[in-house]
């Protein structure tokens, strides 16, 4: 069942950057890695109103969804992010954006808008 | 904003990785901490900083008893930019706040934390003291008592008005973080987004203050050479 946009949860999309050792990760792995860093950092309750979602992984760039009113969170999760399947990597948050398709027309050149 | 931050020195390829990758996130400059038993000037010399980026020598000191810390700090008081402490131990915590000569004490969330008797020492002396990301970041298990300790340490330093850092005190590439994220860290402990900016532009400041020293132009605090 659809909801009306104006009472749908508002949204922010976070656009990163990985820094591995060159391996390729999995968009599974990558979540379940913020997932348990983000419950152990701000709990089962804090990582439920972050309302995290993988939108697209493409190599190291992605897109991450998250609930407006708890961005700071969510960067505050990601950047606890150092370890995916033993292999150690960083995430730098390049931008946040309100609409998926400026996020991807500014940071992923290679799409057309 | 000239963000600054503190790292460590493990090798010299590491450093030129590192020192791009914090031009690349926004940092203005960086304090190159070396261990006490390996410092060299030389060290600096070799180091080439990107473009627009500042790089300082930084000594971290290593002492396991008092009077290895004094030995060590009179040693080491006039060379480099900046003197720091290795802390996490509340005696050697202790005795460092009260030692003029040195401008910060690191990971002062080991231990049981500062105390109150710290923090005034520290203020009154001008030694600053760090919040290190880096210890934070990988406590899987013991996390809730670094946070505790961190949001400790934060409210004895916001009333005695202790100057603070917040740096990462990476080893190496991974260990790095933008500012903003640091920030966003910073607030789980606490942390206003007014003293993380403020935090972040400390170093440079000491760094600032320790040169005029050097050069004759601060005798004392308060009194500067204007001409």
């Amino acid at each position: 069942m659809k909801i009306p946009p104006s009472l749908r949860e508002k949204k922010r999309y976070v656009i990163f950057d990985m820094l591995s050792d060159g391996k390729k990760i999995k968009e599974r792995d990558l979540m379940d890695a913020i997932r348990s860093s983000g419950t152990s950092l701000i709990g089962s309750f804090g990582m439920s109103l972050c309302n995290m979602r993988m939108i697209e992984l493409n190599g190291r760039r992605g897109i991450l969804r998250c609930s407006r009113g708890e961005l700071n969170k969510v960067r505050a999760v990601l950047t606890m992010v150092n370890n995916i399947n033993d292999e150690r990597v960083a995430i730098d948050i390049m931008g946040v954006s309100g609409g998926i398709k400026k996020a991807t027309h500014k940071y992923f050149k290679d799409k057309k808008r | 904003m000239e963000f600054c931050d503190c790292i460590s020195y493990k090798g010299k390829e590491n450093m030129q990785e590192m020192l791009l990758l914090l031009k690349r996130y926004g940092f203005a400059g960086a304090i190159v901490l070396v261990k006490d038993d390996i410092f060299d000037e030389k060290i600096f010399e070799s180091m080439i900083p990107p473009r627009e980026f500042k790089v300082f020598s930084g000594i971290e000191i290593f002492a396991d008893s008092l009077s290895n810390l004094k030995k060590k700090v009179y040693k080491f008081r006039r060379r480099g930019d900046l003197l720091a402490v290795h802390g996490g131990n509340d005696r050697i915590d202790r005795m460092a706040s009260r030692e003029k000569e040195i401008n910060l004490v690191r990971h002062t969330e080991g231990g049981h934390g500062i105390d109150h008797i710290t923090a005034r020492f520290a203020a009154e002396n001008g030694v600053a003291m760090d919040f290190c990301l880096t210890a934070l970041i990988y406590s899987r298990t013991s996390m809730p008592a670094i946070l505790g300790k961190m949001r400790r340490n934060l409210m004895l330093m916001r009333k005695y008005k202790t100057p603070m850092i917040l740096s990462t005190g990476g080893e190496n590439k991974f260990d790095l973080r933008p500012p903003r994220q640091m920030t966003a860290l910073s607030e789980l402990f606490g942390m206003t987004r007014e003293e993380s900016l403020r935090s972040l532009k400390m170093p440079l400041e000491i760094v600032d203050k320790n040169r005029r020293y050097k050069e004759g132009r601060l005798i004392r605090d308060g009194v500067e050479i204007v001409r």
